[in-house]
């Protein structure tokens, strides 16, 4: 909740900065409201409405109130339009500078930073590169991928399990990436929250370790139905493990039968060749 | 807990169409929430339980339309209801299915005096 006006929506409260930045030049953009406040209660009112799930009952008899004249307005409006709208505004950005952007979602400790790392690290001089990092709290994985040398930004979302659209336009205006490059968004590590919140970005990526179980695209099948592609990380762990990949790969087609499969080490670069080329792919810098 | 962002935006939808009516609370709300649109159910109730207070929807009755997911086969176009996203087609088991209905997160209507 913001302190000022008790106003809790988590894409308004997070704080964007760069590595290295003090926290009070935030103290600006922290309180920069754009909805209004639907404050208008009135507490006079005599009027008391029916609890109808408390009794119980079904909710479609008709309502007696003749004294007021109850009018149905139609809404049918779909509850994410404002996320949807600047998801829209984002891509438009995207596709006026050229960018490629990837939005990689993952659980918590399934290699995402040190996948963009080893990516950075390996690609930097074929692919200008910047980064937006998600994050509930630290500035720890901006700092990381600062030292690769690329521009990064951190997004501390509080209480927030997710990125929105709102946070990668403010994000997207600090970062100010070059036209043409590719910018890696890691969002706040959960397979179920960012999968409802589209930022605009050009691909959906889910990382998923080979330390998890094999049913991850069972348990959370927005998420898995949401992506592109399925990166299979730490499979140099493969030997120590029970895990069985061709599962892991049935369950997600079950999900998802589109659903594209890289299985590689972040640590050791087995098999990361085959994600670079997507990359390339996906940039428009190679032919399918 | 993204049910607390999706109750902010039914808050936020609802307070803009009650200031078009030119009104100052509403009476009910009418969602349509989607068996499949990835909103726990409980969640969203504990969410407005406790957004609502001192909100545009303090008063007002929520009642929530939940429709059934249905899928159509892109392989033999037969239509189906299904649970979860996990399943393949009733006719042709194919795994390519494309949800048709289910995934609804749509404020349907409010009432006003």
């Amino acid at each position: 909740m913001c302190e000022n006006c008790g106003c809790g929506n988590p894409g308004e409260k997070a704080i964007i900065r760069v590595p290295g930045e003090d926290l009070k030049n935030q103290e600006n953009e922290l309180h920069e409201h754009y909805h209004s406040h639907p404050h208008s209660y009135d507490p006079g009112s005599d009027h008391n409405h029916h609890q109808h799930n408390e009794s119980g009952h079904d909710h479609e008899h008709e309502h007696d109130h003749p004294e007021i004249n109850r009018k149905i307005v139609s809404v049918e409006t779909d509850i994410l339009l404002a996320n949807n709208l600047m998801a829209e505004r984002n891509r438009g950005v995207f596709e006026a500078k050229n960018l490629t952007v990837i939005n990689l979602m993952s659980s918590p400790g399934s290699g995402k930073t040190t996948l963009l790392e080893r990516t950075i690290n390996d690609l930097k001089e074929k692919i200008k590169f910047s980064v937006i990092e998600g994050d509930q709290q630290t500035m720890n994985d901006a700092e990381r991928i600062k030292v690769t040398g690329v521009p990064v930004v951190q997004i501390n979302t509080g209480n927030g399990c997710h990125l929105d659209a709102e946070m990668i336009n403010r994000a997207i205006k600090r970062l100010a990436p070059v036209d043409g490059s590719f910018v890696l968004i890691e969002n706040v590590g959960n397979l179920v929250c960012p999968s409802l919140f589209d930022l605009g970005e050009t691909c959906r990526v889910v990382v998923m370790s080979v330390t998890e179980g094999e049913d991850k695209p069972l348990k959370y099948p927005n998420m898995f139905r949401s992506v592109t592609l399925c990166i299979l990380n730490k499979s140099d762990l493969l030997p120590y493990l029970d895990y069985d990949v061709s599962k892991a790969v049935e369950f997600g087609l079950r999900v998802n039968s589109r659903l594209q499969f890289i299985e590689l080490s972040a640590k050791t670069g087995a098999g990361i060749e085959a994600w670079y080329e997507w990359l390339l792919i996906h940039g428009g810098l190679k032919p399918t | 807990m993204h049910e607390l962002s999706i109750v902010l935006n039914i808050i936020e939808l609802v307070a803009m169409e009650a200031k078009k009516s030119g009104v100052e609370r509403v009476t009910e709300v009418r969602l349509e929430i989607g068996q499949l649109s990835g909103v726990e159910y409980d969640s969203l109730e504990f969410a407005l339980k406790n957004l609502a207070p001192g909100s545009i929807i303090e008063s007002a009755e929520i009642i929530i339309d939940k429709p059934v997911g249905t899928a159509r086969c892109v392989k033999c176009d037969y239509e189906f209801a299904i649970e979860n996203f996990i399943g393949s087609c009733n006719l042709c088991s194919s795994f390519d299915l494309e949800i048709i209905k289910g995934r609804e997160l749509r404020v349907k209507s409010i009432t006003i005096d």
